[in-house]
């Protein structure tokens, strides 16, 4: 601590502090330290109570140390940062080494935690993955879409519904052992603690919290940040390292308001009454999210939804969401299905399977129908811009509000996400995770092995 | 204006001209003046517009976003005026 200097201690920042208190000394030091924490850069605080520190822990000390992100303030003093940066390797204040020549520092980086590989977010302190691709021992899942949870781990902690949903489409043996985790809840396994908390993206879906030594990371799975009458609404995590997903992230993607698509829909009913409208939505989520929210737009005529997603919106049924009255294709005749409403999954629209309907007005309801030349591909004559995906103002405000300072940034377009976190000055990286996608495509792959 | 917005999509994507002469009486059935008035210029091509070419457009859709993001949205939606129009400011 002699060693320290007042450029290097203003312009340094520790985050929260996971010590446990031991060794003499080693608990007031690791209690000063969490003091310490983003005190007016300039008044000297950190530099007084050091000194003042150093006059009582004298002699050798093993001190364990655990620094979560850190990261230089604007700089307070002009060239004080020049002097900081020395001291700089990657997320940790190496200074503190310095500082006394007698403590040993034990730091965590978040790549100590989760670590990124092509099958998924591993954590190694706690022996487990994060909706892995590939079968792993044990897996944390996010959401049901399958992308996400695949069968064939050797254990699942999951929601109940996320459960429920896997062994839906994959059957009973869908993993070795399942264990049902509530929204909250604080499981702890091997060195890290984990909880589930609610992403607003399908029914059951949670970004996972995983904290080791002080250090939180949360994986939000594929979440949003607006209102949806079929799942529980979006909680916000604060923490150290957000790992996001960035389906929707480019400045382009903004999703206005779902309800006046839906207007959209009903007037385009209205109008063509002799019409059947065929909406194309994702099976899990999205069908049963379109079918609450026509409801809620007071249409309370039947609609037909594809045999292909009649178990999961049963299932939602069961789950008390009100849908009203909901039939299947299958058993209406032609005659019947002019002016009626018809979801279902996105690949039947250009499949055989349509062409039993009168002119049909094709719809589909996706985020990505706010770009026309992806609209076209499609062959949709009515895109509905309504997206279980964060847009970009949602990815960036949700950023923002996390408080992270480092942010890793999977499946989508993670390029422009990851400029605007640099242009913010927050530490961002993309994360190369093979798997993950459109759930779309993953769901028809699904569909064609069910 | 965001009804007419909403026809303009419509008949974008609309094939079929029964559809869209439908789509279009609907429109001007509902729609009070003088909205109604510019509409029906727009679609009958009587509506000049002298300074919005696309050097202009680029010039302002500069100073209001960032290059970088910019110029990744343009790549990924492959029309100026689309790009533009999605990316402006609320």
């Amino acid at each position: 601590m002699r060693e320290a200097k007042r450029s290097t201690v203003d312009v340094m920042r520790v985050g929260c502090l996971g010590l446990r208190k031991g060794h003499d000394g080693g608990g007031a030091v690791a209690h000063f330290l969490a003091q310490v924490t983003e005190h007016e850069p300039g008044r000297d605080i950190a530099w007084r109570a050091f000194k003042h520190l150093h006059q009582q822990v004298s002699g050798p000390r093993q001190i364990a140390l655990c620094l979560s992100v850190a990261r230089p303030f604007e700089a307070p003093v002009g060239n004080h940062i020049a002097g900081g940066q020395e001291y700089w390797a990657g997320h940790f204040l190496v200074i503190l080494c310095r500082l006394a020549s007698n403590t040993y520092l034990i730091t965590m980086r978040p790549e100590d935690i989760l670590v990124p590989t092509p099958s998924g977010v591993c954590c190694k302190p706690g022996g487990f993955h994060i909706d892995p691709t590939r079968p792993v021992e044990k897996a944390l899942i996010t959401h049901g879409h399958s992308d996400h949870a695949r069968a064939g781990h050797g254990a699942v902690l999951a929601t109940q519904e996320t459960l429920d949903i896997m062994r839906l489409r994959y059957g009973d043996n869908f993993a070795g052992s399942i264990q049902a985790v509530r929204y909250g809840e604080i499981v702890k396994l091997g060195g890290a603690t984990a909880s589930f908390h609610p992403a607003g993206h399908v029914l059951g879906s949670a970004q996972i919290r995983v904290e080791c030594n002080g250090l939180r990371v949360v994986a939000s799975g594929d979440y949003k940040n607006v209102a949806d009458p079929t799942c529980t609404q979006f909680e916000l995590v604060p923490c150290d390292v957000f790992i996001t997903e960035a389906t929707f992230g480019l400045p382009v993607f903004r999703h206005h308001d779902a309800a006046g698509e839906i207007g959209k829909l009903l007037r385009s009913v209205e109008l063509f009454l002799e019409r059947a409208h065929l909406v194309g939505a994702y099976s899990l989520g999205k069908a049963q999210r379109v079918i609450a929210m026509l409801r809620a737009a007071g249409h309370d005529q039947p609609i037909y939804i594809h045999g292909a997603m009649e178990t999961i919106t049963r299932y939602y049924q069961s789950r008390t969401i009100d849908l009203g009255r909901v039939e299947l294709v299958r058993g209406a005749n032609k005659a019947e299905l002019g002016g009626r409403i018809v979801i279902c999954p996105p690949s039947a629209i250009s499949d055989l399977w349509s062409r039993r309907f009168p002119d049909p007005v094709v719809a589909f309801a996706s985020g990505w129908m706010r770009v026309r030349a992806r609209a076209r591909q499609r062959g949709v004559t009515l895109p509905l811009v309504i997206s279980d995906h964060a847009d970009w103002d949602g990815l960036t405000a949700t950023i923002t509000a996390t408080g992270a300072s480092e942010v890793w940034v999977t499946h989508g377009q993670e390029d422009a996400l990851v400029h605007w976190c640099r242009a913010k000055s927050l530490k961002a990286r993309p994360l190369d995770i093979v798997g993950y996608g459109d759930e779309e495509d993953a769901a028809a792959q699904a569909e064609a092995e069910a | 204006m965001n009804r007419f917005a909403e026809l303009l999509d419509r008949l974008a994507y609309e094939p079929g001209r029964n559809a869209k002469l439908r789509l279009i009486a609907d429109y001007l059935r509902g729609t009070p003046d003088p909205e109604r008035g510019w509409a029906l210029a727009a679609l009958t091509g009587a509506l000049t517009f002298k300074h919005a070419k696309a050097g202009m457009i680029r010039g302002l859709i500069a100073e209001r976003t960032d290059p970088a993001l910019f110029s990744l949205s343009y790549d990924y939606v492959g029309d100026l005026s689309e790009t533009v129009a999605l990316m402006w400011p609320a």
